[in-house]
């Protein structure tokens, strides 16, 4: 399966199915961070619910210094 | 002297510092702990999955319980980008302040008063504190003050030039004008410049370039609290009004020269 993550294409790796998964396999940790799923924000606990589909465009982002 | 108060938040320092710039998240955490700062702004950003996984990430280092985390929406460049931002960063880390900074021309920075208005319209009422960031406009900073936005964030100069209070005369209508506490932001360069602001009325000043790109950013976190306060308390004690013309301190009487011919 491909889907888009952060504008980039990218081959899911196998076993990988939830948002959650997807998220490990980057090596991101799930704190601090969001995630949004074709515009959708998800809340926490819909990380490792959300099912990932051929086609999605995931944005993963975080805090960075700023004024 | 009285504390600030924002959206029902209480501050016990007028000086708010932007995350942004520090040359390490050790040096920003000491300067916001050493400058007393109780409000602090950062940005969000897409994760770069090119590098290796960030394992000491920004936010660990800021303390919600002592300061209040205000997300910019800093790269939006329309109301609807400003608001997914604000959305992402309440769904990140759960804050319900936001700076709203709309910035389409990447060349001066300046805010858009138009997409900043319906963003913030519409961020005031998902329940957001909305601190929008505008030009020096005191007809802008009542219409946001209407719909309920928690302060106004005029700036004094384009952001990052620390040209100082290029904008007094407008800043001084917005405050006189505000029933909202009015946030000097962008452009402030000196202590001497913040104090200003301050002594103007100024609710509290916001710095980041000319605390973060100092050589001791630490140091220059230090100043900015002390003029910040030492403009505080010189406003507490009412001050006189200039005049033109001298009005002695010593006595004019009992001159040494006096009965000679």
């Amino acid at each position: 399966m491909t889907i888009q993550v952060n504008g980039k294409q990218q081959v899911v790796a196998e076993g990988v199915h939830t948002v959650e998964e997807l998220l490990e396999s980057l090596g991101v940790k799930a704190k601090g961070i969001a995630v949004e799923i074709n515009g959708e924000i998800l809340s926490f606990d819909q990380l490792n619910s959300v099912q990932l589909c051929e086609n999605d465009q995931v944005e993963v982002i975080q805090f960075v210094g700023g004024g | 002297m009285k504390n600030l108060v924002i959206a029902g938040r209480e501050f016990r320092s007028r000086l708010f510092i932007g995350t942004g710039k520090f040359g390490s998240a050790v040096t920003m955490s000491r300067a916001i702990e050493e400058s007393g700062a109780e409000l602090v702004t950062v940005a969000l950003r897409r994760v770069d999955l090119e590098k290796a996984p960030d394992e000491d990430p920004l936010i660990s280092h800021l303390d919600p319980t002592r300061v209040v985390i205000v997300p910019n929406t800093s790269g939006a460049r329309t109301a609807e980008e400003a608001v997914r931002i604000a959305k992402l960063a309440r769904a990140a880390g759960g804050f319900e302040w936001v700076k709203l900074e709309l910035t389409p021309n990447l060349h001066h920075l300046l805010p858009d008063p138009i997409e900043t208005f319906k963003a913030a319209e519409i961020l005031v009422k998902e329940g957001f504190h909305v601190l929008p960031y505008i030009n020096a406009d005191p007809v802008l900073a009542k219409r946001l003050e209407e719909i309920g936005t928690a302060a106004v964030m005029p700036l004094a100069a384009p952001i990052g030039t620390n040209l100082g209070l290029q904008t007094k005369a407008m800043i001084e209508i917005i405050i006189q004008n505000a029933r909202i506490p009015v946030v000097v932001d962008a452009g402030l360069g000196l202590p001497s410049h913040a104090a200003t602001a301050i002594e103007m009325g100024a609710a509290s000043v916001l710095i980041n370039t000319a605390i973060a790109s100092a050589k001791d950013p630490v140091k220059m976190a230090r100043a900015f609290a002390k003029a910040v306060e030492a403009a505080e308390e010189a406003r507490d004690a009412t001050p006189r009004e200039a005049r033109s013309t001298a009005t002695a301190s010593s006595p004019l009487t009992g001159f040494l020269w006096e009965g000679k011919q």
